[in-house]
């Protein structure tokens, strides 16, 4: 923490090399983040490379009350909601998403996990958003749900249900997989 | 991996890295943009007492000047004109019959997509960029098909639409072009507020139009938070069109709004679009007739790149 302490310090005196050492740092954490939230690898590496470029641009201005790692991780989450949200932008374009010119049935990206996890991350996509969100906050990104509660703006109890929740879903998908 | 202890296990395993060319594209970026901040927000801290000061002191008193000065502008200045409403931006709206809508995002130059829509000939030209390659995709309801060309390959498909896309083609039509964020008057939700936007820099980027904002709130989809929308219009003082809109959103607890992405808007006769479908996918179309003819040759390009 201390070393992140230093590190902002440097950068907000324009020290590129301690850019470049943030981003050395935290880029595979991250990106694992966001690639286990979208399921797509061209949008996870476009999240990690604005909340960079953001991080970057905003320094300056940034006083920061927490590790930089929660900083990020939550700035990766806002990019990632920013996604879902905008493709459901708005009402006219709700119909139109899905007929944005003729790719009725895009092709799903496929990510860049090993093969091994490739099932499991297939099977993560398809849990609601809210109950991927906390599983990957908690294992991937090592956060108490006390700490993922604050992110959220949630009660600790929620984000254990959905944590429960999407645990189970997740096992009875997995199972069906493995019956096939 | 039918236990719930072994799936954590594997998922807190899921590591996946970037690659060279990726760490190349974001740090360039990245470092571009601290350059760029760093001229602006670091000089501050380089200045000696006397400069904080004394330059502290000009500012505020210029800040003074400038705040009575626009003050008596706006007392004594003309009555400002009546403002547009949304209902009219609608009426002038549904007595149109083509529209073009370019949509940018705010890191590109060139349209990420072109929309023509046509009422008169009912049909909906896309023109969208994906991945290094071009796709024309062509909606047309007389004739029933959709009609797809690839550049630069030049490839051209044509398919029947089904009654279900062709509903959606015809509904979006009928919704005001897609132009406004809600499809009529009565879904716009409550709380949303309309208003005259004054800021200089935001008048001075489309020359001879009013600019409003539409502001409304929507439940987020992935958690109990509030997200605030911002529909930007630039309207044309004569007709009450859209020239432009600019979408914007911020959750409730952050301060400023986030720019997305915006749209440049005209509009188009009923010949130009012909002639834009015909020198896209040969003189068979532009009418609402299915029949199609050949593929253009290679290099025609599509109409669309002349623009």
């Amino acid at each position: 923490m201390l070393e992140d302490k230093r590190l902002i310090w440097r950068l907000k005196r324009g020290d590129s090399e301690a850019l470049r050492l943030i981003y050395e740092k935290y880029k595979d954490g991250l990106l694992s983040i966001a690639a286990s939230l979208l399921h797509d690898s061209y949008a996870a590496e476009d999240v990690l490379h604005d909340v960079f470029v953001s991080f970057a641009a905003g320094v300056g201005q940034l006083e920061l009350r927490g590790s930089l790692r929660r900083y990020l991780i939550a700035c990766i989450i806002n990019r990632v909601r920013d996604k879902f949200r905008k493709s459901k932008h708005q009402v006219v374009e709700l119909d139109e998403a899905e007929m944005i010119g003729s790719s009725l049935d895009e092709p799903e990206q496929v990510i860049m996990f090993s093969e091994e996890s490739q099932s499991l991350a297939n099977a993560l996509s398809q849990l609601p958003l809210e109950q991927r969100e906390t599983i990957i906050l908690h294992l991937t990104g090592g956060m108490k749900f006390k700490e993922i509660a604050n992110m959220q703006g949630l009660s600790i109890s929620t984000v254990q249900g959905r944590y429960r929740y999407g645990l189970n879903k997740l096992r009875t998908i997995v199972d069906g997989e493995l019956k096939k | 991996m039918n236990r719930v202890d072994n799936i954590e296990r594997a998922i807190a395993k899921l590591r996946v890295t970037t690659s060279a060319r990726t760490d190349k594209r974001i740090l360039e970026d990245a470092f571009a943009a601290l350059q760029e901040a760093a001229p602006r927000k670091l000089p501050g801290a380089e200045r000696n007492i006397w400069q904080t000061v004394v330059m502290g002191r000009v500012v505020e008193l210029a800040a003074i000047a400038a705040v009575i000065l626009i003050a008596f502008a706006l007392f004594f200045r003309a009555p400002a004109a009546k403002a547009v409403t949304l209902r009219q931006i609608y009426e002038a709206l549904e007595k149109v019959r083509n529209v073009c809508t370019s949509s940018f995002t705010t890191d590109k130059e060139e349209p990420s997509q072109q929309i023509w829509t046509s009422q008169a000939l009912k049909m909906i030209l896309f023109k969208t960029r994906k991945e290094g390659q071009i796709e024309f995709a062509l909606w047309d309801i007389p004739g029933k098909v959709l009609k797809i060309k690839y550049l630069p390959s030049g490839s051209v498909q044509t398919v029947s639409a089904s009654t279900e896309d062709l509903a959606k083609v015809e509904k979006r039509m009928s919704s005001a072009f897609g132009l406004v964020p809600f499809s009529n008057l009565s879904n716009i939700p409550e709380g949303a507020v309309w208003s005259r936007v004054q800021e200089p820099n935001a008048l001075a980027i489309v020359p001879g139009t009013e600019v409003y904002d539409l502001i409304w709130p929507q439940k987020s989809i992935t958690s109990e938070m509030v997200i605030f929308r911002k529909w930007r219009v630039f309207i044309d003082t004569h007709t009450n069109l859209p020239k432009r809109t600019e979408f914007y959103s911020k959750l409730e607890t952050q301060g400023d709004y986030q720019f997305e992405t915006y749209n440049v808007v005209t509009y188009p006769s009923e010949s130009e679009i012909q002639a834009l479908i015909r020198s896209t996918f040969g003189p068979g179309d532009g009418s609402s007739k299915p029949g199609y003819i050949g593929t253009p040759e290679p290099g025609r390009g599509g109409a669309g790149e002349k623009r």
